[in-house]
């Protein structure tokens, strides 16, 4: 870790709340940005970098500062998107007898994402996590191996047959030309 | 296309698409601040209710259980345990699924917990009980298992710190202990040696025997089982019960 983190991090352990803002100032634009590729909804995306945040204020005085922070504070946001996730698709369950019409309604609104994008976010989880992780945060595979906390080879596999899988849809969608 | 291009797009298509508004981050950050400074006010302000809610439950607790009886202390100890059903079932997600298992109930002197007895059995051994898998792990895995020990004359802080040494030889990279309510309350030690599948993990538990003494719950396990059998470790420890001393 660079010693103005650990710094930062001891003086909000200290009680500092400015020292706090400066944190949220350093990891708001990535956190953000990758709460809204997990998720793939912008107002559950900013839930869960919110929750993110109370939960890092809350547990830092039990984090261990030898330790990299940014794999921990990633491993927190990606728990909270899928706690939130999860809670969402549980509503959504409960009024969907009664939403039918509105969500059919609704479903020009979708978000449209450039063929690429929308292959990314059509991939399972344990393939999807890790490339956001690589290309959108710049993880490399040993900080996406303690995020994730899976081992160094199965993110390594996971990560290639995740651009396999890429490359073949978009084939697929571009009739069969190579990718 | 070729590899680097694609990575360059993979990067550029994943800015692209995870815009946010100006305003999201004055919006977020005004909730933050906002919901760390009621919490604080609500902790202050419910600490010393707490404190006496505490007092009033453990005496009228205490009166149940002894109060009426007393003099009989083998009587109520096995009161309390018939408190707990033979078998039960518990949902348990493993591994993104939820799966039903049948635990049992095992007792020793001080304490009940609810074993997973299709994956595990329990042993006593001399000084500490053990958890380990039912059918014994080919050679090439490393040890799994849940120890549980008392040590009667030391409170969680003092075992703690002794704990923590002895873990930091094996695992170099051991966390800071952490405050933990759940799978049990108490002192959590988290120590993971390396990024292989086969490092080993472990994670152990301090918390108080009710008295002057503590339970050092230790479970051992390796990285590739962190959604196996920790997941089921943990959910015996929430089951882990004690037998309050007459």
């Amino acid at each position: 870790m660079e010693l103005t983190e650990k710094k930062l991090i001891q003086d909000i352990v200290g009680g500092d709340k400015a020292a706090f803002k400066k944190l949220y100032d350093i990891h708001f634009n990535q956190g953000m940005r990758t709460a809204i590729a997990i998720t793939r909804d912008r107002e559950v995306a900013k839930d869960a970098l919110q929750e993110t945040f109370i939960r890092v204020y809350r547990n830092l005085s039990s984090y261990d500062e030898n330790q990299p922070f940014e794999p921990w504070f990633y491993r927190i946001l990606i728990n909270e998107c899928n706690r939130l996730l999860k809670k969402e698709a549980k509503m959504k369950q409960l009024v969907q007898v009664q939403k039918t019409e509105v969500i059919h309604s609704d479903y020009g609104k979708k978000e449209e994402y450039d063929d690429l994008y929308e292959a990314i976010q059509s991939l399972k989880d344990m393939y999807r996590h890790p490339l956001i992780l690589k290309y959108l945060k710049g993880f490399t595979e040993r900080d996406i191996a303690i995020c994730l906390e899976i081992n160094m080879n199965t993110i390594k596999t996971r990560l290639l047959k995740g651009r396999e899988k890429l490359r073949k849809l978009l084939s697929e969608k571009r009739g069969g030309q190579d990718v | 296309m070729s590899k680097k291009l694609n990575e360059d797009q993979m990067k550029q298509t994943m800015l692209e698409n995870t815009e946010y508004d100006s305003q999201d981050k004055e919006e977020i950050w005004n909730k933050i601040e906002f919901e760390i400074k009621q919490s604080d006010r609500k902790n202050k302000k419910q600490t010393l209710k707490k404190r006496y809610a505490v007092l009033i439950t453990v005496a009228a607790a205490v009166f149940l259980l002894f109060g009426t009886e007393a003099g009989t202390g083998y009587a109520l100890i096995d009161k309390v345990k018939q408190l707990f059903v033979p078998e039960k079932k518990v949902p348990l997600p493993i591994e993104g699924t939820e799966e039903e298992t049948d635990v049992t109930l095992k007792e020793s002197a001080d304490y009940v917990i609810y074993v997973d007895e299709e994956h595990y059995r329990y042993e006593e051994k001399a000084g500490y009980d053990l958890i380990v898998p039912k059918v014994d792990l080919p050679e090439r895995y490393p040890e799994v298992s849940m120890e549980i020990r008392q040590i009667t004359d030391k409170k969680p802080d003092e075992v703690l710190k002794d704990v923590q040494a002895e873990l930091k030889k094996s695992f170099p990279e051991l966390k800071n202990p952490e405050k933990v309510t759940t799978p049990i309350q108490g002192w959590m030690l988290k120590g993971i040696a390396g990024v292989e599948w086969n490092s080993p993990v472990t994670k152990t538990f301090i918390v108080s025997n009710g008295q002057a003494g503590s339970f050092v719950i230790k479970q051992t396990y390796f990285l590739e089982a962190s959604e196996g059998h920790a997941v089921r470790f943990d959910n015996m420890l929430k089951e882990f019960k004690l037998i309050p001393k007459e």
